[in-house]
This record gives C-alpha cells, sequence and structure tokens, in this order.
C-alpha cells in the first residue's frame, strides 16, 4: 500500500512529535473539509462551463489558470474535494462494513472456516490493488457508487487481515474465557469483549484506508475509469493537463497534483498520529 | 449411601483430559498421535459448603482440572457429577444457563477483566446474561455485592479496570463470580499474582463470602500456607494423578505418600536453629507426554522399590486417608 510508505516516511521526519504530526495532518483535512463542504461559496465559477479562455495560465481573475476547455481549475479543484472525499469515504464505509464483521466471526470461530476465508482474502490482497479496481470498474462501468465499490474490493482485505489477528490474539485472553464462564453466548463475547478490544486498530485502518482510496480513485480517474467527465475530479483533470505538459501548460498537471498529495498526506499524517494515540507501545514493536 | 450422596455437590469420575499434541499432517497418517497427559484419571467429590485444597507443582495439571470442572475445556473421557447433571455431557445451551451455577476465579486479575468494561456492567453482567431481575434491580445487587467485597460502590462502579490495583481487580473478579449466587466456585491460584500484604485480606474475604452465601470452593493453589488457613481437605496432585487426600490437619500433620512429605518440608520454617532433614525432590516434574511407567512419582522418590516402576499405585484407604503409595500396600490390607 502506497500510505504505508508515506506513513513510514513522515514517522522518521517527526519522530517523537507524534502529537505534531497528527496535528499536521488533522489542519491539512479541516482545510479540504471546509473546501468541500463550502465549495458553491469558495469556488468563483462553474466547474463544468468555460469561464474563459482556454490554457490560460494562472492570472487574477483565474488563479490557477484555465484548462483546454476554458474551465477554471481552481472551481474544478474546490469542487472536486467533494468527489474526492465522497468515493474515499463510500469506499471505506463499504470496506470496513464488509470486512469488519467478517474478521470478528471468522477470526473468532477460527479452524477450517478460518483457512479457507484467510486464503480467500490473502488473494484478493496479494493481487495489485489499482489493477484488481480497474477490472471491477470496467466491468461495472462509471458512476460514483460503482467507482466506490470497485475500491472497497481492494481494501476489504485490510480489515479482514487487521481484524482476524487481533480477534485471534483477544480471543485466548481470559477475560474471555471469564466470559464463556458466565454463560456469555458467543454474540455477546463478540460484541462486549472482542469487538470493543480490536476496534482501536480500526479507527486506524480507517483512516489510513481514505488515504489510500483517494490515490486509488485518483488513478482510476486518471486512467478514464472514474467519473464521468465533464463531473469535476483530480484524477480526470490530472490525466487531462498531462496531454498539454509538452505545451509548457504546467497549470493544468501542478494544482491537481499537489491536492491529491497534500490529501494523501495529510489522512497518512493523521492515521499515524492516531496510531500512537491509540497503541502508544506500537513503536517499539516496529 | 443414599444420605452420603446428598451431601455430594460435585463428585468427578475418572476424569481425563487429554490436550493432542500438534503434529505436522504428514506424520499423522504415519504415526500414532501423542497427548499431553493433564489430566489423567481423577476421581473426587466435594461436599455441600466444603472447601477442597488441590496443591501441586506447577505443570501438575491443577488449573486444567479447575477450567475442564467449570467446562472451559472439554474432559476427554469421565464424568463430572454436579448435583444431579453430568456437566460432561452436556454442551451448547443446557450447559450456557447451568454455568451460573458455578463459576471460576482466574489466578490473573490484571487479565481476567475486560478492560473495556466499567467494573459495574462486569460485575451485573452475568446476572444480565442470566435474565436476573430488571435493570435497576441488577444495580441494587452490584452496589450490594460492592459493598461486600469491600469496595465502596459510589466510587468504583464507573472506574474501568485499568484504574484499579491487583487486589482491587481480585475483589472485582470474586464479586463477578459470586453475584449469581452459584453453588461451586473454582478459585484458581487466586492469591498467587498479589502482594503478600493483600494475599491474606482476600483468602479473609473468600471465607466470608462463603459463610455468606453458603459456597463450596475447589481452592487450587500451590501456597501450602494459604491451603492450609482455607482448606477442609486437601488433594495432591502430581503429573496429573491425585496422590493424596485427607483433611488439612491431617496432611500437616503427618503426610502420608512421599511427594506430599517433600511438598511439606519444601515449606520454609521461620526457625533458623531447626535443621531438618530435608530431602527436596530432585530434578523437575517429568513431562506429561512420556509419564513414566509405574508409580509416577517413582523416578523422584527417595522410597522408590522395583514394584514402584511397574505398577501404578490406585488410590486406597490408609487409616481413613486416600493415598496412592505402594509403600503403604500392607497397611491398607489390614
Amino acid at each position: 500500500m502506497i500510505s504505508m510508505e508515506i506513513r513510514k516516511g513522515i514517522k522518521g521526519l517527526f519522530k517523537d512529535s507524534s502529537g505534531l504530526m497528527a496535528f499536521i495532518g488533522f489542519m491539512i483535512l479541516i482545510f479540504y473539509i471546509i473546501m468541500a463542504v463550502f465549495a458553491p461559496f469558495i469556488s468563483p465559477y462553474n466547474p463544468t462551463q468555460p469561464s474563459g479562455p482556454s490554457l490560460l495560465p494562472p492570472t487574477i481573475s483565474h488563479i490557477m489558470g484555465t484548462d483546454n476547455l476554458g474551465y477554471d481549475i481552481f472551481s474544478r479543484l474546490v469542487w472536486g474535494t467533494r468527489m474526492a472525499f465522497a468515493i474515499a469515504l463510500i469506499a471505506t464505509a463499504i470496506a470496513a462494513v464488509v470486512g469488519i464483521p467478517v474478521g470478528l466471526l471468522v477470526g473468532y470461530v477460527g479452524g477450517k472456516t478460518d483457512r479457507v476465508v484467510t486464503m480467500i482474502m490473502d488473494s484478493v490482497y496479494a493481487f495489485p490493488g489499482l489493477i484488481l479496481a480497474i477490472a471491477i470498474a470496467a466491468m461495472l462501468g462509471p458512476g460514483l457508487l460503482n467507482i466506490a465499490f470497485s475500491i472497497a474490493v481492494v481494501y476489504i482485505p485490510t480489515y479482514y487481515r487487521v481484524i482476524r489477528s487481533q480477534v485471534s490474539t483477544v480471543k485466548s485472553e481470559l477475560y474471555v474465557d471469564g466470559a464463556r464462564a458466565i454463560g456469555a453466548k458467543s454474540s455477546t463475547i463478540i460484541g462486549s469483549y472482542v469487538f470493543p478490544n480490536v476496534l482501536p486498530s480500526t479507527i486506524v485502518i480507517f483512516s489510513m484506508n481514505l488515504a489510500d482510496s483517494i490515490m486509488t480513485e485518483a488513478g482510476l480517474s486518471f486512467l478514464g475509469l472514474g467519473i464521468a467527465p465533464p463531473t469535476p475530479d483530480w484524477g480526470y483533470d490530472l490525466a487531462k493537463g498531462q496531454q498539454f505538459i509538452l505545451n509548457n501548460d504546467w497549470w493544468m498537471v501542478l494544482f491537481p497534483g499537489i491536492a491529491i498529495i497534500t490529501i494523501v498526506l495529510g489522512f497518512s499524517m493523521f492515521a499515524e498520529g492516531l496510531d500512537e494515540y491509540f497503541n502508544p507501545n506500537i513503536g517499539e514493536k516496529r | 449411601m443414599d444420605q452420603e450422596k446428598q451431601t455430594q455437590l460435585l463428585s468427578v469420575r475418572n476424569l481425563k483430559k487429554y490436550f493432542p499434541l500438534k503434529v505436522s499432517w504428514l506424520k499423522a497418517f504415519s504415526k500414532e498421535r501423542s497427548y499431553v497427559r493433564a489430566v489423567d484419571d481423577l476421581s473426587f467429590e466435594i461436599k455441600y459448603g466444603e472447601t477442597l485444597g488441590l496443591v501441586g507443582e506447577s505443570g501438575s495439571g491443577k488449573t486444567t482440572v479447575g477450567r475442564t470442572l467449570i467446562r472451559l475445556e472439554s474432559p476427554t473421557d469421565g464424568h463430572i457429577l454436579f448435583e444431579d447433571v453430568d456437566l460432561a455431557k452436556i454442551s451448547g445451551e443446557s450447559l450456557r444457563v447451568k454455568r451460573q451455577h458455578f463459576q471460576m476465579i482466574f489466578q490473573d486479575p490484571m487479565a481476567s477483566l475486560n478492560p473495556y468494561m466499567r467494573v459495574g456492567n462486569a460485575i451485573g453482567h452475568p446476572l444480565k446474561i442470566h435474565h436476573i431481575g430488571n435493570k435497576s434491580e441488577r444495580k441494587m445487587h452490584v452496589y450490594e455485592i460492592l459493598n461486600k467485597v469491600g469496595l465502596p460502590p459510589e466510587e468504583f462502579y464507573n472506574r474501568f479496570p485499568r484504574h484499579l490495583s491487583g487486589g482491587q481487580r481480585q475483589r472485582v473478579v470474586i464479586a463477578r463470580a459470586v453475584i449469581t449466587s452459584p453453588k461451586f466456585v473454582v478459585a484458581d491460584e487466586v492469591t498467587a499474582m498479589l502482594d503478600v500484604s493483600i494475599r491474606s485480606q482476600i483468602l479473609k474475604l473468600l471465607i466470608e463470602m462463603k459463610n455468606e452465601l453458603g459456597l463450596t470452593y475447589l481452592f487450587i493453589t500451590h501456597d501450602l500456607a494459604s491451603a492450609k488457613y482455607i482448606c477442609d481437605r486437601i488433594a495432591v496432585m502430581y503429573l496429573g494423578k491425585i496422590v493424596e487426600i485427607a483433611k488439612t490437619y491431617d496432611i500437616f500433620k503427618e503426610p502420608l505418600h512421599p511427594y506430599t512429605k517433600i511438598l511439606m518440608a519444601s515449606v520454609p520454617v521461620p526457625d533458623p536453629k531447626m535443621k531438618t532433614k530435608k530431602f527436596i525432590p530432585t530434578g523437575e516434574i517429568p513431562s506429561p507426554i512420556n509419564i513414566p511407567s509405574g508409580c509416577r512419582f517413582h523416578p523422584r522418590c527417595p522410597y522408590a522399590t522395583k514394584t514402584c516402576s511397574k505398577i501404578e499405585p490406585e488410590l486406597k484407604d490408609v487409616n481413613g486417608r486416600l493415598v496412592a503409595c505402594h509403600l503403604y500396600d500392607q497397611n491398607g490390607k489390614n
């Protein structure tokens, strides 16, 4: 996963001040969230209609310039935030809703079920994420939900693996034996004794996967498998800008690129900070 | 006979618990499976209101006995007659419902409480599971029991286990174990992980609870001093078998089985001048995978004879006590 690499890098950068790291990540996210929520007020032009001459370099009226069709890049960037968040949240939610319960159940039951399901999940996990997403997206066709679903499939195994391995440790804790001894049903044991104890790790994967799915979404849009144009979308804008790069029209690539990088960085830093917060001794293990 | 049966709460017959050793599936075809014989053919009774001590070295299978009795493990073979029900034969829902009548207090109070459950909820959970009382009644009951175990409810009800000390946690665990008024409680090395200063308080609490709620204990320990303090009878376990059962007074006054003698001799005496001839057992307890032939104790026994390595001694009545040793064969016959 890409965000893993990023996390390792930024972790080295911040070392002991993980609080600062989480704070910076959080600030970046707040910035983008405000941008997404107040898009209609922030963006100066309609992002899906030409608002000036085409291929205009950054000026005062178009602070990030315009693209080949005369769309205002800044407006598209602002509206694109919504798309990035929407797809990332939906995809991560689908992955969590499927991956967490399956991991809980399979981890708790163990035995042959565990071996079979883990094998299936591992084979999905071993598959290159973007290629799998491309395959599913190509099958389902464009559209917000379809894209979200094809990204979700890639990230279900991440949840499953983490939850399952956590459950299999928690399962042998004495308090789970204690719960059995007082006559708790398996559903009660999973719900009240196992789940709360594996929950902290899910929160961390959740924010980590948000970063990953934004990357994957941008990748899919870049390859033309994302949202149907002219809906504002960073990956699509990036792909379009790439055609004009030889023309020296650098602004078309630069700004969507910066947006993608910073939001992913924001999520990664936030995830790493959360990780430190919830598992204070995890740094020693690594 | 009938009379005698009525006074018995728990009657264990030929209880066995073997754990299969993990072997690769290729080997599993060619070789016979080997087992860890943690509990090997155990029989004993516990009367109503009695405290039976189960003592022995680590690795003798004490904890496995406790866990098997309350069916955290299913026995390989044998019967566990709990009043009229054979706990070894029931499972699923009927076992789950029955669990309110027998409880276990675990050795490690740090690990036996869910870190995400508040003290009050943890103690009240057994009531909730077995649908005893409504919400406010349950809360009342929890308050009551918190008072009984010496934790002021106002202060402790909403705390998390991580805010409690070891002794306080063990009190919470005891409260949870006795809240359903069980008939039988397995106390597995309850004091082993506690500071010496707190041990006697916890033991006192156990005795109080017993008197108040009419409990019956199986008190598992390797600490002979606390066993002497709390138990009515003591069963000495060695490598998955009981080698001697006797009243606490008798066993401390005159241990019969050589292993019991060694155990007793290992208790330090607070008198620097006293020099007794002590036989310290040589070597470690053998592996329960390859159990010695004949008497299990013969490789370490100072009195071992030829018979000991060949024939396994049965538990026999010696002067009103049960001992499994060939040394007392003649006595038994007389």
